[in-house]
């Protein structure tokens, strides 16, 4: 987007307007939705974080420097809201919601896997979730990566190396039988 | 190893579809907030420009004089377009509605469930008039478009009949259970995001999120002949002509719709209906 029509739309919706803001982040919900459920894995709070987050964006736009880009802006604050939904509860609810996950025979051992992925995922500390998901679930560069969590490039890789030793075990190509 | 990662990854969080819809829900809510902390501010910061200019007796009754003079201006000049625009007023459009009060109904989350495929679409409840929903508001389907099976979807024709005593805005939402797609409104009573445009019966339209009655601006009174029984009050529903729009889908997915009713008169209501809305 071009900075000057950017900064058109960001005093638009400063002054107000919906759809403006809607053009600067409404593009964006889908992956926030998808960060939101990577770090919290649990469909409700990832919408509360998603909404609260699209309230704090609105009252922050005065703070986007000209030029910057939406996406990593957005998303940091996404992940300030999930670390923070994430801190304030002490309980941890696993949904099994028979209407998005339907178990048959012949994937059992695929659905398996997956949750065992999604348990490991869950037992890392938050920050090595945070770039897991930013990295390989809504493939950002590292880059990107290291704008959204405010961290250097290398921490985002030393964090990600602690990550994947972690979840190794559970990333092993599956054996092919003859 | 890396293309291996990221599609373990995502089959394994792949797992929770959101609805489309979020985005709407999210940008009003946050729309919302925006009026809330808008709106109180501006009034202070206006009386902090008038404040220092009125000291002594001498400023106030300066004031108090370009006041009368510019009361008497206004009125003069318009009090018989405003008198006759009272009396001619038609029914609001949504262009006409309290912004703020439903900028509060938009943040609202949907309560609409998801319908796995295979399960039957739980129709209703039924109102003691013969349409769908059994609170404040009901609907009734009465027409197909002639723009109907077009590429994009259909487009049904319904009234809506509100019970008699309501005053707030009522916001009105509907969802394709089986797939969350949002059912979009066209004409005088739709409001929200653009969702796109089409052709309906001919006619250019806008395709928008949200259907918007205000009660206190009815274009029809009830009863028509044949949409009550016998026993139901006949007095005063008022009765809206709107037209909505469900995109196609495959198969059987775009058969059942959920619908939120929104007010800050009464509790929010959900009904059931076909596609058609017809009985």
């Amino acid at each position: 987007m071009a900075i000057a029509a950017q900064a058109d739309l960001i005093n638009r919706a400063i002054a107000g307007d919906r759809s403006a803001f809607d053009s600067l982040v409404g593009s964006l919900i889908d992956q926030a939705l998808r960060l939101a459920f990577g770090m919290l894995h649990d469909r409700e709070a990832a919408e509360d974080a998603v909404q609260e987050a699209a309230i704090k964006a609105w009252r922050k736009l005065g703070n986007v420097r000209p030029g910057a880009e939406m996406r990593p802006w957005f998303l940091a604050i996404v992940a300030n809201e999930c670390r923070a939904i994430a801190r304030g509860r002490w309980w941890s609810v696993r949904r099994l919601d028979g209407t998005t996950e339907l178990p048959a025979p012949e994937y059992e051992d695929r659905i398996v896997r997956r949750a065992d992925i999604r348990a490991a995922l869950r037992k890392l500390p938050a920050e090595q979730r945070e770039v897991l998901v930013l990295r390989y679930y809504l493939d950002l560069p590292l880059e990107e990566v290291a704008m959204v969590i405010g961290a250097p490039v290398g921490t985002v890789k030393s964090r990600i190396n602690r990550a994947l030793a972690a979840m190794r075990p559970h990333f092993q190509p599956a054996e092919v039988f003859a | 190893m890396e293309e291996l990662i990221r599609e373990e990854m995502h089959a394994a969080l792949d797992i929770e579809r959101f609805d489309a819809s979020l985005r709407l829900r999210f940008v009003a809510a946050a729309h919302a907030d925006h009026l809330r902390r808008t709106s109180g501010g501006s009034v202070r910061a206006h009386f902090m420009v008038l404040i220092p200019p009125l000291r002594g007796l001498s400023a106030v009754a300066a004031m108090l004089l370009v006041v009368v003079l510019i009361g008497m201006t206004l009125t003069g000049g318009r009090l018989f377009r405003d008198w006759s625009a009272f009396v001619h007023r038609s029914a609001s459009s949504a262009s006409e509605i309290d912004q703020r009060e439903l900028g509060q109904l938009e943040a609202r989350p949907l309560k609409l469930p998801f319908l796995a495929i295979s399960a039957d679409c739980p129709v209703g409840p039924t109102s003691a008039i013969e349409g769908y929903g059994a609170g404040q508001v009901s609907g009734l389907g009465v027409g197909v478009s002639s723009s109907s099976n077009d590429i994009w979807g259909t487009y049904y024709h319904a009234n809506l009949f509100l019970k008699p005593g309501q005053h707030g805005l009522v916001l009105i939402r509907g969802r394709v259970l089986r797939n969350g797609s949002v059912i979009v409104f066209v004409g005088q009573y739709s409001a929200g995001q653009v969702i796109g445009s089409d052709k309906v019966d001919g006619k250019s339209v806008t395709q928008r999120g949200e259907l918007v009655l205000d009660p206190s601006h009815p274009p029809q009174t009830a009863p028509l002949s044949g949409f009550f029984d016998p026993g139901a009050t006949a007095a005063a529903y008022a009765r809206w002509s709107v037209t909505y729009g469900v995109p196609n889908a495959r198969d059987r997915d775009a058969d059942c719709v959920g619908w939120q009713v929104d007010s800050l008169s009464f509790p929010t209501e959900t009904f059931v209906t076909p596609q058609t809305m017809f009985q």
